[in-house]
C-alpha cells in the first residue's frame, strides 16, 4: 500500500512537472515583456497599437533640462501626462500613493 | 504628523557637487544609476547670462508616478513610508524600466549592472562591504531600478533612537547631501512643523516644486534663479 501510494505522489508529481515549467516559463516571458527595450510591451504598445512613430517621443532636442537621462534616450514626459493623468488608465500622474 | 520635504536654494548654490559626492560616499554608488546629480544650463542672453545650477535627487512625490507605473506592471517593487520617504523594493523590482520612463525628472535609473568603481584594481572602500551587512537600500542588485531614498537608514536610525526631532539637525539623522552643502543652500525637515527651520524658510523664500504640471506634488522644493526651469 505505501509502495502504491509512492508512486502515486511520483506520478502526480512528474505529471506537474511540465505545468510549472510552463507557468515559470510564462512568469519569465511576462517580466521580459515588460521592458523598456524595442521588442518589449512598452514600446510595441505604443508604437503599434497607438501608432506613435519614434520621433513622437524621440525628439533630437527634447527642450526639457530638468531631466537626469542620458540626453539620447531623453523623452520629456510631457508627451507622457497627455494621455496618462489621473481618471485614464493607466494613470501614472496625479495618483495618490496608497 | 511629520513630513520631511527638502530645500534646495539655487541662489546659492554654486555648483560643486559636494552634495553628489556626499550621497556617493553614503550610499555605496554605483556608476550607472547615480541618486544624486547636478545638472547645469545657461539662461539670458548676452551679455547677461546666467549659469543655473540645479542639484536633481528624487522627490519623494506625494502622488509618484513612478509607484503609479509599478503598480500597473504589477510588481509594487515601489513603497511611500509614513515619512512621505518613496523606497523602491530591490527584491520585488522586475527590472522593467517603466519608473524611470515616467518620471518627470528622469530620476530612477536602471541599474543594468553594478560596476565596480575602479573596474580592473579589484573592490575599493565600501566595495567590499558584504552586501548582508549593508542596509537593504544599499544591497545595490543588477537589473534594479536605484534611486535616492532621503538618506532612509538615517531616519530609520533617528526613530530607533526615539530622536525623530533630531532628523534634520543632527548628523546621523540628516541625509548626507544635505550636511555637506557649504553653502547652507541645502535644507531637510519636517514641513508639517511650522517653526521648524525649514517650513520658515520655504515661506520666507516662496519656494517652489518642479515641474508642477504633472500634478505629482515632490517634497523637495526650490528657491529658484532668476530665469531658472520651473
Amino acid at each position: 500500500m505505501k509502495q502504491f501510494l509512492g508512486f502515486l505522489v511520483l506520478g502526480f508529481a512528474l505529471a506537474a512537472m511540465p505545468a510549472i515549467s510552463a507557468a515559470q516559463d510564462a512568469a519569465k516571458a511576462t517580466v521580459k515583456q515588460k521592458s523598456m527595450a524595442q521588442t518589449g510591451r512598452f514600446h510595441q504598445l505604443h508604437t503599434k497599437k497607438l501608432a506613435m512613430g519614434c520621433a513622437a517621443c524621440h525628439k533630437s532636442d527634447p527642450g526639457e533640462v530638468l531631466l537626469q537621462v542620458p540626453r539620447a534616450k531623453m523623452v520629456d514626459r510631457q508627451i507622457c501626462l497627455d494621455c496618462h493623468k489621473d481618471g485614464s488608465q493607466p494613470a501614472w500622474y496625479g495618483v495618490v500613493a496608497r | 504628523m511629520t513630513k520631511f520635504v527638502r530645500l534646495i536654494d539655487q541662489k546659492r548654490c554654486m555648483g560643486c557637487r559636494a552634495c553628489a559626492a556626499a550621497c556617493a560616499a553614503e550610499n555605496y554608488f554605483t556608476p550607472e544609476a547615480p541618486w544624486n546629480s547636478m545638472l547645469e544650463y545657461e539662461v539670458g542672453d548676452y551679455p547677461k547670462v546666467k549659469k543655473i545650477y540645479n542639484t536633481m535627487n528624487c522627490m519623494h512625490c506625494e502622488k509618484p508616478s513612478c509607484k503609479a507605473a509599478c503598480d500597473s506592471v504589477g510588481a509594487k517593487a515601489i513603497s511611500k513610508n509614513q515619512f512621505g520617504v518613496v523606497l523602491i523594493d530591490y527584491n520585488k523590482c522586475i527590472g522593467c524600466g517603466y519608473c524611470a520612463a515616467v518620471c518627470p525628472y528622469g530620476v530612477p535609473h536602471l541599474n543594468t549592472a553594478v560596476k565596480a568603481l575602479y573596474p580592473g584594481k579589484g573592490k575599493n572602500g565600501a566595495e567590499t562591504i558584504a552586501n548582508a551587512d549593508r542596509h537593504p537600500t544599499h544591497r545595490k542588485k543588477a537589473k534594479t531600478a536605484e534611486k535616492c531614498t532621503f538618506c532612509t537608514h538615517k531616519l530609520e536610525q533617528a526613530v530607533a533612537d526615539g530622536k525623530t526631532d533630531r532628523i534634520g539637525k543632527d548628523q546621523a539623522y540628516t541625509p548626507s547631501c544635505d550636511l555637506v552643502c557649504p553653502t547652507q543652500a541645502r535644507l531637510f525637515g519636517d514641513i508639517d512643523d511650522p517653526n521648524s527651520e525649514v517650513s520658515k524658510r520655504i515661506q520666507a523664500t516662496n519656494a517652489t516644486q518642479l515641474r508642477k504640471q504633472f500634478g505629482t506634488d515632490p517634497q523637495v522644493y526650490y528657491v529658484l534663479e532668476e530665469g531658472a526651469k520651473s
